[in-house]
């Protein structure tokens, strides 16, 4: 599912480098951010909204990312899960390729910071961290924009 | 192809007045050219299906007979022929260019050629190798020594095909499989010669390259690639840094890597390590290191600031998350605040940016979204920060830019397919989830 909506999606929306498309992921955030405060106006603990928040800042960066990162992917794939379900049943897909050897305390942490790192070759595990870490530092950019023109306005 | 480059291979051979021994090489190589050159393609082959990824596991370029023709058309070159005058000392001295040789491979800490195979090799097709010392082909020097002239093409034909990992290996695999030979045996040798130190440097380069010279015929290719691997090579031995001179005197077993980036002077570095094992599974493993290594160079030109371990970058992935938590508690604690304006204002700074870089009054909705699609990083932050009073100037233009605006994100949201919609109900089940946290927090 997610494959074919992915290319669907490159090819749709045309966007050559998805991951350099700040606007995009700007509107996506900011409509996001729209969403939440529209859906959200009752709840009263504000930890609540930047959960939510935080999911959204979380879900406009993997979309924007593109399907073609494992990263994105799989922050999707918790995302979607993370409501509702209640055990997550081991999938093929995910466990299909268990790296061997987590002695390695650095590789380790990496593999649990990285979305969907569990399950990814060293080799591979170094390239997604590499785009997760630009378009992270892409989203705490705008969300720090936000602030600061929501605050002085 | 095949059947080409073995006539070319032939007639380049008889061409070249230096003479190798087949004897003597045929103890770890093989006697005919195109056997040689298709085993080295076959262990570049290897090599790169071992060390597929992604990226590189689609594109597969017939590395085998472009660097087949290739080393034809290199040998002939003028610039072969001035390494063979400039060799033609060293080839006198066969054991000062095997132990030039020998160096280089130890230095380029690529190949597990036995030093002892080379040797022989290089001894007997030593003015061959000469010729091609100029190149830092730390391609194996059988193969370089058993075929003729061919040498520094192949090498740096092999190289790039390390470098190109895959991408080579595929399509050179796919030739080689029809001349199989002596497959196996070379695997190890060629592989290891083809993996230079510089040759990772430029791997990226020449995977580009490599993944250009797809659509070529192959015999365009061969020229293409080799001249490119010449490029390439050249390149690599400017940027070099150590490796100016020709290494003659260095002890076989210790060099460093870059001395043997330098080869390009007289004598023909291929040489793997000594004592180390040609081992189709070592030269995979270095190749894999190799991409390692420079997946870990890209990580740490991201981080900002000196990221000399992993740690530094786990720490900032760590800082990020943590910036993340924190501005999306400060967005919630703002939010109620905030104008539920959220279109205009997302149309004020995208028209802030516009005007801000380009000054343009009127900017027509059809070139609104070409902009926004190309715009920089720092557009959307422009323009969020120019956002807060807009002066009355930018007003009339604003209402054009919210148009515009307006309509691409229409626009947008019409083409989104499944992923956006995915995302939007991402969204959705953000908040819906929000609202029943809050439901449950109630």
């Amino acid at each position: 599912m997610y494959r074919r909506s992915f290319k669907d999606t490159r090819s749709s929306l045309g966007s050559p480098n998805p991951n350099f498309s700040k606007p995009m992921v700007a509107l996506r955030f900011l409509r996001a951010l729209s969403l939440v405060r529209r859906s959200g106006l009752g709840a009263c603990s504000p930890s609540y909204r930047a959960r939510g928040i935080r999911r959204a800042a979380y879900a406009c960066m993997a979309a924007s990312a593109g399907p073609r990162r494992a990263w994105s992917r799989a922050l999707l794939r918790k995302i979607r899960r993370r409501p509702g379900r209640g055990l997550r049943r081991p999938r093929a897909v995910i466990w299909r390729h268990r790296p061997v050897g987590g002695g390695d305390r650095l590789e380790v942490a990496l593999r649990r910071l990285v979305p969907g790192g569990g399950c990814m070759e060293y080799c591979r595990l170094l390239e997604e961290a590499a785009d997760y870490v630009k378009c992270l530092a892409m989203q705490v950019r705008l969300m720090q924009t936000i602030v600061d023109s929501a605050s002085h306005v | 192809m095949d059947m080409h480059e073995k006539d070319q291979c032939h007639s380049l051979k008889s061409e070249d007045n230096l003479e190798y021994s087949n004897p003597g090489n045929s103890s770890f190589l093989l006697p005919n050219n195109p056997s040689i050159r298709s085993v080295s393609g076959n262990s570049s082959v290897t090599i790169g299906q071992a060390n597929q990824s992604g990226p590189f596991s689609s594109s597969s370029i017939p590395m085998d007979d472009p660097f087949s023709i290739g080393f034809w058309n290199q040998s002939t070159k003028p610039t072969d022929l001035d390494l063979c005058k400039n060799n033609s000392p060293a080839c006198s001295n066969p054991v000062n260019g095997n132990s030039s040789l020998n160096v280089e491979w130890n230095s380029s800490d690529s190949f597990s050629i036995g030093g002892t195979l080379l040797q022989a090799a290089n001894l007997s097709h030593f003015p061959a190798d000469k010729a091609f010392a100029g190149r830092p082909a730390r391609l194996s020097c059988f193969t370089n020594s058993s075929i003729d002239g061919m040498m520094s093409p192949f090498s740096l034909a092999q190289s790039a095909s390390l470098c190109a990992n895959a991408t080579l290996g595929d399509e050179s695999g796919a030739q080689i499989e029809k001349n199989k030979e002596h497959k196996n045996n070379f695997d190890g040798v060629v592989v290891s010669s083809d993996h230079p130190s510089s040759c990772i440097a430029l791997g990226a380069v020449k995977r580009k390259r490599n993944t250009e010279d797809m659509p070529l015929d192959q015999a365009q290719e061969a020229s293409h690639v080799s001249r490119e691997m010449e490029e390439n090579l050249e390149f690599e031995q400017n940027a070099e840094p150590n490796s100016p001179s020709v290494v003659t005197d260095k002890p076989r077993g210790k060099q460093v890597k870059d001395s043997n980036e330098s080869l390009k002077d007289e004598f023909i570095h291929i040489r793997a390590r000594r004592g180390q094992a040609t081992n189709s599974h070592s030269l995979a493993e270095r190749v894999r290191r190799e991409k390692i290594n420079e997946r870990m160079k890209l990580l740490q030109d991201l981080v900002p600031g000196k990221a000399v371990m992993l740690d530094e970058i786990i720490n900032y992935v760590q800082s990020l998350q943590q910036q993340v938590e924190f501005l999306s508690m400060k967005l919630a604690a703002i939010n109620p605040r905030l104008g539920i304006d959220i279109d205009s204002v997302l149309s004020k700074y995208l028209l802030q940016s516009y005007n801000g870089t380009s000054g343009a009054m009127a900017f027509p909705s059809s070139s609104v979204h070409p902009p926004v699609h190309t715009s920089q990083q720092g557009l959307v932050q422009a323009g969020l920060q120019v956002m807060a009073n807009p002066p009355d100037s930018l007003g009339r233009s604003m209402n054009i830019q919210l148009a515009a605006v307006h309509e691409y994100k229409e626009s947008k949201m019409q083409v989104s397919n499944s992923w956006e919609e995915g995302l939007q109900g991402v969204m959705q089940m953000a908040y819906s989830n929000n609202v029943n946290l809050n439901a449950r927090g109630l």
